[in-house]
């Protein structure tokens, strides 16, 4: 199987233990015989791996407040053009600089996220 | 090329009239000491200041490197959208001290005239402003900003940024 592939779909199956075919199938969307041969090796299309991505994350940051910001992220990358993905990264980049230009003393338990793995 | 963020700007700009102390530039600047002392070792890493005999100056050496970050599109991008963000939240939030006007209005040909020549004059006059009394912080220093568009202007940026690939 696809080391990437292979990846996400250990990720999916620690984040989800136990879940049917036809449970990934109503998580991701996609549809349940094409989960059966993803899950047996067949090569795994981008969309498909962005929809396991989501699942992941979604489930990951449900009880965070800050999950809306990374589905906008994700639906950023998927809609938006290099040049203006770009912008936003310096702009995030531009940010973090900003907030680190500060004394790390400064910083609060509330200032940081703790990332899934992987994500 | 290093690019400079807005108070990296602004403390090469105090140290640019001369060498300080921390004290010194905490005053000037109005930040703690304990943030400028951070900002301060992060711009020696970098090789942009010197600390010698308690005070810290603009090396000497890095004036070239130096004058290319501060004319770094990026991070005069960067100094202008902070100070956009901030009259942008006076504007939203109200605040009385940190104000951006804007006006949506049609000018006639003559309107626009006057309007250049309202602006030239208002040029000249900060371009006599633009130097430093002594008795003067940094901190003090006032920004102002002005400009137009049409709508068109802004159409045909939406419209290139955001038209499908």
């Amino acid at each position: 199987m696809f080391t990437l592939q292979q990846k996400i779909l250990s990720r999916y199956q620690a984040t989800f233990p136990n879940h049917t075919l036809r449970q990934v199938s109503d998580r991701t969307g996609i549809n349940v015989s094409r989960v059966f041969r993803i899950f047996n090796g067949y090569e795994m299309k981008l969309v498909e791996y962005e929809k396991f991505e989501i699942a992941i994350i979604k489930k990951l940051t449900t009880q965070n407040k800050r999950s809306d910001f990374i589905q906008t992220t994700l639906e950023c990358l998927s809609q938006l053009n290099e040049k203006l993905i770009n912008e936003l990264q310096s702009e995030m980049k531009f940010r973090l600089e900003m907030r680190t230009s500060f004394s790390s003393s400064n910083q609060t338990d509330n200032d940081s996220i703790a990332l899934p793995e992987g994500a | 090329m290093e690019v400079l963020n807005p108070f990296e700007r602004i403390i090469i700009e105090s140290l640019y009239n001369s060498e300080k102390t921390i004290d010194e530039l905490s005053r000037e600047l109005s930040i703690d000491p304990e943030s400028l002392f951070y900002m301060l070792q992060k711009m020696l890493i970098k090789g942009f200041v010197s600390f010698k005999t308690g005070k810290y100056s603009i090396s000497s050496h890095c004036y070239k490197s130096l004058k290319s970050s501060l004319d770094n599109k990026q991070s005069q991008s960067f100094e202008i959208k902070t100070i956009l963000d901030s009259a942008t939240d006076g504007y939203i939030y109200d605040d009385d001290k940190n104000k951006l006007t804007i006006k949506k209005v049609y000018l006639t040909q003559d309107e626009k005239s006057l309007l250049d020549s309202l602006l030239k004059q208002l040029e000249s006059f900060m371009a006599t402003k633009a130097v430093k009394p002594t008795n003067n912080q940094l901190h003090e220093k006032e920004i102002f900003y002005w400009g137009r568009q049409t709508y068109k202007d802004i159409l045909d940026h939406i419209k290139i940024n955001y038209q499908a690939a």
